[in-house]
């Protein structure tokens, strides 16, 4: 394992992006850290800015409005990072998918920009604070 | 409710001159027809003379022309009265409400974006929930647009909606 895959590992950062999300996804993201789930515990705390983060937690079908931006947050991303899609409209775009106004779902529009994303899939509508923890652990242990 | 009686009783007076159409479709529900040409002078009788709140606007494509209807809330006495007016295709113009109500100016391009309604002496009529790079022109809630996967496509969803059976 480099040190680099070793520092990401050990305090994830984490910046959290609505790209059309109903607000539901962030909602269950704000419970992963506040007291009751407390994830700042293992060292993963919020950040402002894609640049100190070392994950993107995504929520949302992505609209064509937030693909160039989604990219652009991607990019700005120091590497290695890992791209959680939280929730159903992230991972597949849900009721979303025939919609006008698409252009995700959000793993086709990061890969477009870095064919060898880590992306990790947390479905769900929302998902359970729960299963955010377990998709962010078993992403860890992958890598 | 005498009172709600009365008001109606009022507003059907006012706008009996300008409207197509008076119906009462409740207790609390008013539609009125508006033709184009006096839409302007029936949404300032009501927000003007009568005081009603603007609730919201919506828009509706019924093929040859499309409907915009503006729904004022008498809060007193509990009753919403719709004003319906529409403009025809291909490029259906109505008198903006929001040069003296500006709570109907996201609305109002709301429905220029989505269902192509020119919206006559609008105070900023840019564009407003599309995305940037949308075409101008295009307008993804009119009946013609295409949807994903064709007119087959269309016609499974709209048996799936009205249930199998049951053509209209």
């Amino acid at each position: 394992m480099g040190l680099r895959l070793w520092a990401l590992k050990k305090s994830p950062w984490v910046y959290h992006v609505n790209v059309g999300a109903c607000n539901n996804c962030d909602i269950e993201v704000v419970n992963c850290l506040t007291p009751a789930f407390d994830v700042e515990r293992f060292g993963m705390v919020l950040v402002p800015t894609p640049r100190h983060a070392d994950a993107l937690l995504v929520t949302g079908f992505c609209s064509r409005q937030a693909k160039p931006r989604l990219q652009e947050i991607y990019r700005q991303t120091p590497k290695p990072c890992v791209v959680f899609c939280i929730g159903a409209c992230a991972c597949s775009m849900g009721i979303f998918a025939d919609s006008y106004h698409a252009a995700g779902p959000v793993d086709s529009v990061i890969r477009e920009v870095d064919p060898d994303a880590i992306i990790a899939y947390v479905p769900g509508c929302p998902p359970r604070p729960q299963a955010i923890i377990a998709g962010a652990v078993k992403a860890l242990q992958s890598l | 409710m005498a009172d709600r009686e009365e008001v109606i009783a009022r507003v059907e007076r006012r706008l009996s001159g300008l409207c197509e159409r008076f119906r009462r479709r409740n207790e609390r529900r008013v539609y009125v027809d508006v033709p184009p040409e006096h839409s302007l002078e029936a949404n300032r009788a009501l927000f003007d003379e009568f005081r009603a709140r603007l609730a919201t606007a919506s828009g509706r494509d019924t093929r040859d022309r499309v409907e915009v209807l503006y729904h004022y809330c008498f809060d007193e006495v509990g009753i919403v009265v719709t004003l319906r007016t529409w403009g025809l295709k291909p490029e259906p113009t109505v008198d903006s409400v929001a040069q003296f109500c500006p709570g109907a100016n996201f609305v109002e391009r709301e429905i220029h974006d989505l269902l192509g309604v020119v919206f006559r002496n609008h105070p900023d009529p840019r564009r407003l929930i599309l995305s940037d790079d949308w075409p101008s022109g295009v307008f993804p809630l009119r009946k013609d647009y295409p949807v994903r996967g064709g007119e087959k496509e269309r016609a499974r969803l709209v048996a799936r909606l009205i249930g199998a059976g049951e053509k209209p």
